[in-house]
């Protein structure tokens, strides 16, 4: 479904990616683990259209996405959650997730959607009068989360969505996401918390310095004491 | 001073008020949604009232009002174009807020030449929309004046209305709020970034078009407004367009009376005190936000 | 090489007169480049260095050469003291600024002086009673005298080019002593260079003080020049020509300011026969820079250079093989 195919990315002088490459095939979880400062941001932000690739491509079913305008990636179904949540603050919890609808494809099923979402995190429902920047540090990614499968989403880059949130908060958005991966949305993870959201995984990959060092499945990586010591502190 | 007095002060207040209103509002705007300070706001004035003397008086000899209209949607693309060449270019670059600040100076010395290159320096003069003046009772006003007074309310209220209400207005407001947060929900940011700016040439080549028959129009006859347009601005909040409305409206009237007490020359340095007051006391204006 | 390219501006700038002595026009365009270069070059320090969007430099020009010519004129003082009254209280008033402004945001200090830049016309025009001399501005300021000498234009070159010479070499120092390392520290890596002890504020306090002082000189020894002053130096066009200059030859970048300075007056000089065009060449001159050459003149002249030697490294290895 998504292919990234040797994709390099700078900041200023700096190259933060390094012929980078992965997929993600449909339906599936993917999880990208690494050290903070390697490159994995910067990659879910180059697939979403947010930052530009100096070179390589990104396909999506096919369809060369890295040149694209990233409100034309976001009508294809590929939408990013950022570990900052980038909420409109001034908005309420239900104009944030209108605003999510904001798309042409996704505005016919704004009520449906709405409905659906509110099922998934009924503490959105109760907060939805609420000015998004009054939430807490849960309640926030969940908006985030719910306000991008407002979208339409077919391929969800999620990033660090776990960071600073209390162990029981952890559990509830990892379920979260498993639950909206069960519906058939492809997801690609970015994660610090390896050992829950290795669980989730149908594949791993790891990224160190900007370069994908490892792929594999969840065995595969778990069985490996080399990897295991080396990227995951393990 | 005696009622009559009183009344023409609180109609130059007003028609004062109003358009500072519209230029604050469209130097606010560019500043709520894509963080710029237009320097060359004030040659939109100038341009509008240029574009509009050029079509009536200068060489077209269509009527005024209609020239009027044929000039809002002129001032449009001069805005998106304006916006394409000049600032798209920055957006992304370190410094950007200041490099644009920069630019756009350049950007208002070359329009401001452009105009007294191709038009002259001698003043030009616009005829008033409707001749005449209206009688209310003991008072007398300009028919200009009243038509003035409608059509800038008028265009507030549609402004209002598009920013509420259309698809375009609320894609607007979400950027002014976080550009990255419209990225993610879809909003086509470069888009949102043109229209804006054709939207603030349209309101102030609409004040320039509406103040002109008042006074003469020269190469630079847009700095006095612009300066107060941007003092207003940071007075009543930088990106808060409800500020601004409300900035314009006290200090027109402040100026109106000052102008009639003291004389007007001493407008801009009052304006100038107020401004470096505010900045002093509450840097963030009425309604703007800290940080 | 940068050592060597100085001598040889220095040199080429002692030498002139001795082509042009007969020629008051490049006489005067060249005083006025010193002029334009020291406070460009002062600018810098506040705004390249210092990192302080301040537009009140040319205010601080204003006020000093009015201060200068007010001294000279109603004080009967000599010129030169009138000059360094010009000065340091442009310095106080440089200072009083900083302490105004310098807690504000970014862009607010740079909206703060521009109203001060803004403001200071109308004063000027409306303190005829207090002696600024209203719109016209003031006339008859004394030329400078050494004894019963009355400076000549080939004397105020060399003397302008000495106080450019001796402002640039202080401003230069200033950018390689300790203030100037503090500030580089605080431009590239803020939060540890404050946790070092940079104490920020002071310094800043300190550049707008020593910018304002060196432009005073300049401002005072203008009066003293042109013999006249009026608000008409506070115009958005020279505004506008200044700020050209300091994009021009490379904003943060020493000698960029005073570069600049030279270009765009030569420039618009050059420019004068084209009448109304000017003002809008340069207007075009100011958004190609910033648009496609935001490293300045600096940057131009860095690239060639580099592109000199590794052709002259090329032709030393062919040479030696």
């Amino acid at each position: 479904m998504l292919e990234v195919n040797k994709v390099d990315a700078f900041y200023g002088e700096i190259q933060v990616l390094k012929e980078v490459s992965l997929k993600v095939n449909d339906g599936e979880l993917v999880t990208l683990f690494g050290p903070n400062g390697h490159g994995k941001s910067t990659l879910l932000k180059v697939i979403c259209g947010l930052q530009r690739t100096s070179s390589g491509h990104i396909k999506f079913n096919g369809i060369e996405i890295n040149k694209l305008p990233s409100h034309k990636i976001v009508e294809m179904g590929i939408i990013y959650v950022s570990e900052e949540r980038h909420l409109f603050p001034g908005l309420t919890v239900m104009e944030n997730l209108k605003m999510g609808a904001y798309n042409i494809n996704a505005r016919r099923d704004e009520d449906t959607n709405l409905n659906h979402i509110f099922q998934l995190f009924p503490t959105l429902e109760e907060r939805k009068k609420q000015l998004a920047s009054t939430l807490s540090g849960g309640e926030g990614r969940m908006l985030a989360i719910g306000r991008g499968l407002m979208s339409n989403a077919k391929f969800l880059a999620i990033d660090e969505p776990s960071f600073g949130l209390a162990p029981h908060l952890t559990d509830h958005v990892f379920r979260k996401i498993s639950e909206i991966k069960e519906s058939g949305i492809s997801v690609l993870l970015v994660e610090q918390n390896v050992a829950q959201a290795s669980e989730l995984a149908n594949r791993i990959y790891l990224m160190e310095d900007g370069k994908i060092v490892f792929e594999g499945g969840k065995e595969e990586v778990l069985s490996n004491e080399h990897v295991k010591k080396a990227f995951l502190g393990m | 001073m005696g009622p009559e007095q009183l009344v023409n002060i609180l109609i130059v207040g007003l028609r004062l008020s109003v358009i500072y209103s519209l230029m604050a509002i469209g130097f606010t705007l560019v500043y709520g949604v894509g963080k710029v300070f237009n320097y060359a706001h004030g040659a939109f004035f100038m341009w509008g009232a240029y574009i509009a003397w050029f079509l009536s008086t200068g060489f077209f000899h269509l009527s005024y009002p209609i020239a009027f209209i044929i000039t809002i949607p002129i001032m449009f693309f001069f805005g998106v174009i304006f916006e394409r060449i000049v600032i798209y270019p920055l957006r992304g670059r370190p410094r950007g807020v200041i490099n644009i600040f920069i630019v756009t100076l350049g950007a208002a010395l070359f329009l401001d030449n452009l105009a007294l290159v191709s038009a002259g320096p001698f003043r030009k003069t616009l005829p008033p929309l409707l001749e005449g003046t209206l009688n209310l009772g003991v008072f007398v006003v300009s028919r200009h004046d009243v038509i003035l007074l409608i059509i800038a309310i008028a265009v507030i209220i549609m402004l209002g209305l598009f920013l509420g209400k259309t698809r375009e207005g609320t894609a607007m407001r979400a950027v002014s709020q976080s550009m990255v947060a419209a990225q993610i929900v879809g909003v086509p940011i470069d888009r949102v970034f043109s229209y804006t700016f054709g939207i603030a040439a349209i309101l102030a080549g609409i004040s320039g078009m509406l103040l002109a028959p008042r006074t003469l129009i020269f190469p630079g006859v847009g700095w006095p407004i612009f300066i107060k347009a941007f003092i207003i601005v940071v007075f009543g909040g930088l990106g808060s367009i409800k500020g601004s409305f409300w900035a314009a409206f006290i200090l027109g009237m402040i100026e109106a009376f000052i102008a009639f007490f003291i004389g007007g020359v001493w407008g801009l340095p009052v304006f100038s005190i107020v401004f470096l007051i505010v900045l002093v006391v509450r840097p963030q204006g009425l309604f703007g936000t800290v940080g | 090489m940068h050592k060597k390219v100085f001598l040889a501006s220095v040199l080429l700038l002692l030498s002139l007169p001795l082509i042009f002595h007969d020629n008051p026009y490049v006489m005067h365009t060249l005083i006025l480049c010193f002029i334009w270069g020291v406070v460009t070059e002062a600018w810098n320090l506040i705004v390249g260095y210092a990192d302080v969007f301040s537009f009140g430099q040319i205010a601080f020009f204003a006020i000093a050469g009015y201060t200068s010519a007010m001294v000279s004129i109603y004080l009967r003082a000599s010129s030169w003291l009138a000059i360094l009254a010009g000065a340091g209280v442009t310095a106080l008033v440089g200072i009083a600024i900083g302490l105004l402004c310098l807690r504000l945001r970014g862009i607010y200090i740079a909206l703060a002086t521009l109203a001060l830049h803004l403001v200071l016309p109308t004063l000027l025009s409306q303190g005829r009673i207090y002696g600024t001399g209203g719109t016209r501005g003031l006339a008859g300021i004394p030329l400078l005298q050494l004894g019963e000498y009355t400076f000549s234009p080939i004397s105020y070159y060399y003397l302008g080019l000495a106080i450019f010479l001796l402002l640039l070499f202080a401003i230069y120092k200033i950018i390689n002593s300790s203030l100037g390392l503090a500030f580089i520290s605080l431009r590239d890596a803020e939060h540890f260079a404050k946790s070092l002890g940079v104490n920020e504020y002071k310094y800043k306090l300190m550049v707008f003080g020593i910018s304002a002082f060196i432009t005073g000189i300049m401002g005072g020894f203008y009066a003293h020049y042109i013999g006249t002053i009026s608000p008409a130096i506070l115009s958005i066009d020279l505004f506008l020509i200044v700020i050209a200059m300091l994009l021009f030859g490379g904003l943060g970048r020493f000698p960029g300011g005073a570069i600049g300075a030279f270009a765009i007056t030569f420039a618009n000089e050059l420019l004068r026969p084209t009448g109304t065009f000017r003002l809008l060449i340069l207007g075009a001159i100011i958004v190609t820079t910033m648009l496609y050459m935001p490293q300045g003149l600096i940057g131009i002249l860095e690239f060639l250079g580099r592109l000199i030697s590794r052709i002259f490294k090329g032709k030393l290895k062919k040479q030696q093989n």
